[in-house]
């Protein structure tokens, strides 16, 4: 159970990472993918793919060559998409800015903030 | 154009100081919590055990042993009950606890930073070599 005062101070770092021009720009090409009729489906079944391949490898099966080179397939075609891409890009600025957020906090606090508040 | 840029610069770091300031906020709010001042003296605890100290320079010495194949095969055993009697040494035992109590409160404080944010926080704040 978290004080009000860690809630307060959590929210406010929250929302002022919401309002950094990384975040915002991330947001936005995020919407713009979402509304495309091509790009956004693309993206989705290219995600889910992901999904199911890693989790069927994590139960140990031993994929067929043709559903592998079916993804690669679908990953080529993602990457010449250009609103996939922007919208990538723009994650990965994000994620740069996170990660030196996050490395201040571990420096202040004197632990690895990223590996503790990681839920699994 | 230029006054336009000159803005948004303005801007922008105005937003990055703002973010700056609520981390040492937050920071200065985790610092004095309980469950941040407990993993500390059970750190503290670990480096005054010298008993737990000597084990863990002979644990660091038969790993790099084994991870460059100069150890004998018996050391593979030897690694192991080692790390099992540090690990019932009571001064791990409360590091453990310590550390999981820390980690259960900083989950929690990061899903608070998460939902403000609109972005997981820490799984998207891991730096890999993949840049990912």
């Amino acid at each position: 159970m978290l004080s009000e005062e860690l809630i307060a101070a959590a929210q406010a770092l929250g929302r002022s990472l919401r309002a950094t021009r990384e975040a915002q720009a991330y947001f936005e090409a995020q919407a713009r993918l979402q509304l495309d009729p091509e790009a956004g489906p693309l993206d989705e079944r290219l995600s889910s793919l992901y999904e199911e391949l890693t989790a069927r490898q994590r139960a140990g099966e031993q994929l067929a060559e043709t559903e592998v080179d079916k993804f690669y397939a679908l990953r080529n075609q993602v990457q010449s998409q250009p609103l996939i891409t922007a919208r990538d890009s723009a994650l990965s600025q994000l994620k740069s800015y996170l990660a030196q957020a996050a490395a201040d906090l571990s420096n202040n606090l004197g632990v690895d903030y990223t590996a503790l508040a990681r839920r699994a | 154009m230029k006054s336009v840029s000159t803005e948004m610069t303005k801007r922008t770091f105005a937003r990055k100081a703002d973010v700056s300031q609520a981390v040492l906020a937050l920071s200065a709010t985790l610092k004095a919590s309980p469950e941040l001042a407990a993993l500390q003296a059970a750190i503290q605890s670990v480096n005054t055990d010298h008993e737990a100290q000597a084990m863990l320079r002979q644990i660091r010495t038969l790993q790099t042993g084994l991870y460059w194949r100069q150890g004998d095969p018996t050391d593979a055993l030897a690694l192991r009950e080692l790390q099992t009697s540090l690990e019932a040494r009571p001064s791990i035992q409360s590091y453990y606890r310590a550390e999981q109590a820390v980690r259960e409160m900083l989950q929690a404080v990061d899903a608070v930073i998460s939902q403000a944010a609109g972005i997981d926080f820490a799984a998207n704040a891991k730096t890999s070599c993949c840049g990912g």
